[in-house]
């Protein structure tokens, strides 16, 4: 297990710096802040040459790449060229924040419902529940989650306001908190979070509640089921003890595969409901040629998701001694 | 689904299905010779038929599919015909679902944009299926370092957030249909490839495979002539399935307008990307697109359970 973990980790290094290396060279494809500079007529050249001399992009490749790979691993985002010269760290850290709270709240709500439904439906195959719960999964992996996002928008921000004959909307539908709000207030950010949090987890609810039906199905299957049964245990105890917690063992690492799907849904999620997260703040990056935020955006998330992974696969042999990888 | 899978013959066969699913869920090499056998077409069909949901599927996909490649007879006006003086008008007699700011007929728009959308997302799968199946199908015969390279490559761009790759990558090639179509293969054709391997790792415990090559059959001839036709049902699943993900990524991608661009032509996506604004003003923009995207989807994802259940041993 210590080898296999070791060993895991090892080659980890080597392609987390292949992902630095592909970002590094993606980002400066991209926005070059370079080209933006010659494009504009009102900088003289003496102006441009001297901003490109501070940026450090006279230097070749190679030595900008690792130049920008020793500061970044020391803790040095840069500053961003967009936003007057601020710096890339807090930017990111309060995006940072604001996202893992969107995660937390929608993973914990989506695992809670896919579940205990994904339970239910094994149990009764082919009932109201299980036929049910089907159809929303299909629903769930067949709608645009930006699109589900804008339906919602106008469902809880005008729609349900209008028949409900309400002054004002049910619920916001964009930011984080209220126009004019002073300080940290929980309902109001609980309020902001309500829309996000259900365009999120309609996809994830659908994924987890198949992975824990067809999971649940094969464990209820085995013969330590009959054993337990045989014994004489109640049933409630023989679903629980020895039915769910089997079952939950393949689900923790497809929920972990599931993490690219996560972050897709909150780029999607994050600007529709212009939440000020890691996804908004990569597309504002993108979108506005600002080089350094782009660069730490991506390499963050991708190193986050890709450790997640391997964490995953950890986590799968430590929950079932069974398995041993070689 | 629910519904046929209790009725069905193969319900008590709970061994086979438990490793189907197995096998689909964790990718993980399914060590069981002596069950496989390349499935007869009309069996098949037959056991698609009692899918009740997929045929009906089938039926609205074909319809949706055809309307879009015969949309010059079908549409009622062009897709970038501008009416000028009916600029926002809800859905009516002129316009049967409204139309935009430039007074395009949005039904039009979307049986245009339709074409874009189907071709992105049948191209994507078919790319991605063949570059699948020959990872798949050189890792799982050929074991051993081979294997272990495209594995861990396969493992570790899984392992990527592709949403966050795909907006990079197009926003590097450009916005033509071309661009977002080599784009998207790039990202999908590692699900068909682990499917793959793990049902070549099993088929190539079979006696047929074993005869193969004591006998001294090519390597090449092998996985070609032996091994190929018994993965058909796999490959079939997973590309219809990949077809969904594909359309899917492509209105995504295009509503954040990194897809394909409007400038070009419409697609189910540019017309969301280019319309949220109007969405309280003119809600037809942003419904119309929408379930024209989830209606292909839907019927998309149930034709590829009905396919399942038709090819893979029976599953509950």
């Amino acid at each position: 297990m210590i080898r296999y973990a070791a060993g895991r980790l090892a080659v980890t290094v080597p392609i987390l710096l292949a992902i630095s290396f592909a970002t590094f060279w993606a980002a400066g494809e991209i926005s070059s802040p370079a080209a933006q500079l010659t494009l504009n007529p009102r900088i003289s050249p003496e102006a441009r040459r001297a901003y490109i001399e501070s940026l450090g992009l006279e230097e070749p490749f190679g030595v900008r790449y690792l130049t920008w790979l020793g500061n970044f691993v020391t803790g040095d985002l840069g500053t961003s060229l967009v936003r007057n010269g601020q710096e890339v760290w807090p930017l990111v850290r309060s995006a940072m924040a604001n996202t893992l709270l969107l995660i937390v709240v929608a993973m914990a709500f989506s695992l809670a419902v896919g579940l205990v439904v994904g339970t239910l439906s094994a149990l009764r195959p082919g009932s109201v529940i299980d036929r049910a719960s089907t159809t929303v999964s299909f629903l769930g992996i067949s709608i645009p989650v930006f699109w589900l996002g804008l339906m919602l928008q106008l469902m809880f921000g005008l729609y349900l306001a209008e028949w409900l004959r309400l002054g004002a909307p049910l619920l916001p539908t964009a930011g984080i908190y209220s126009p004019g709000q002073q300080g940290f207030d929980l309902l109001d950010r609980a309020r902001h979070l309500a829309l996000p949090t259900m365009t999120l987890s309609l996809q994830l609810i659908a994924a987890y509640s198949r992975y824990m039906r067809s999971s649940m199905l094969d464990v209820m299957g085995m013969d330590y089921i009959s054993t337990a049964r045989a014994k004489g245990l109640p049933e409630r105890h023989v679903v629980v003890h020895h039915g769910v917690r089997n079952a939950l063992i393949p689900v923790t690492t497809l929920a972990a595969v599931d993490l690219g799907l996560l972050v897709g849904g909150l780029i999607v999620t994050e600007r529709v409901f212009q939440y000020p997260g890691m996804g908004l703040l990569f597309l504002d990056a993108m979108t506005g040629g600002d080089y350094p935020v782009l660069l730490a955006t991506v390499m963050i998330v991708s190193a986050a998701v890709f450790l997640m992974n391997l964490l995953a696969d950890l986590l799968y042999a430590v929950l079932d001694p069974r398995i041993r990888y070689g | 689904m629910a519904e046929h899978s209790s009725s069905r013959p193969g319900y008590q066969h709970r061994g086979e299905g438990r490793l189907a699913d197995r096998r689909s869920m964790a990718g993980q090499p399914l060590e069981t010779p002596g069950d496989e056998i390349a499935p007869h077409w009309r069996t098949v069909w037959r056991r698609f038929r009692k899918h009740r949901l997929a045929t009906a599927s089938l039926a609205v996909f074909a319809l949706i599919a055809l309307c879009a490649v015969f949309a010059d007879w079908v549409a009622p006006h062009g897709a970038t015909e501008q009416h000028l003086d009916k600029i926002l008008e809800p859905p009516g007699r002129d316009f049967l679902l409204g139309s935009d700011t430039l007074g395009r007929d949005t039904l039009s728009r979307i049986l245009y944009g339709g074409r874009i959308s189907l071709l992105v997302g049948v191209s994507v799968a078919l790319i991605s299926g063949v570059v699948g199946t020959a990872v798949g199908l050189v890792a799982g015969y050929c074991r051993g370092w081979v294997d272990s390279a495209l594995m861990r490559l396969t493992d570790t761009m899984l392992a990527l957030p592709s949403l966050m790759v795909v907006i990079m990558a197009a926003r590097i090639l450009g916005d033509s249909v071309l661009d977002v179509v080599i784009v998207l293969a790039a990202v999908s054709w590692m699900v068909p490839a682990r499917i793959v391997r793990a049902k070549v790792l099993s088929l190539c415990e079979n006696q047929f495979v074993e005869a193969a090559v004591s006998l001294g059959v090519p390597g090449r001839r092998i996985m070609v002539r032996d091994l190929l036709p018994n993965l058909v049902g796999e490959i079939v699943v997973a590309v219809s399935l990949t077809v969904a993900g594909a359309i899917l990524a492509e209105s995504t991608l295009s509503f954040l307008g990194m897809g394909v661009s409007a400038a070009h032509t419409a697609t189910w996506g540019n017309m969301l990307g280019g319309n949220e604004g109007f969405m309280i003003t003119a809600p037809w923009l942003v419904w119309a697109p929408g379930l024209a995207i989830v209606a292909t989807v839907l019927c998309i994802n149930f034709i590829g359970d009905g396919l399942r259940d038709a090819l893979d041993p029976p599953r509950r």
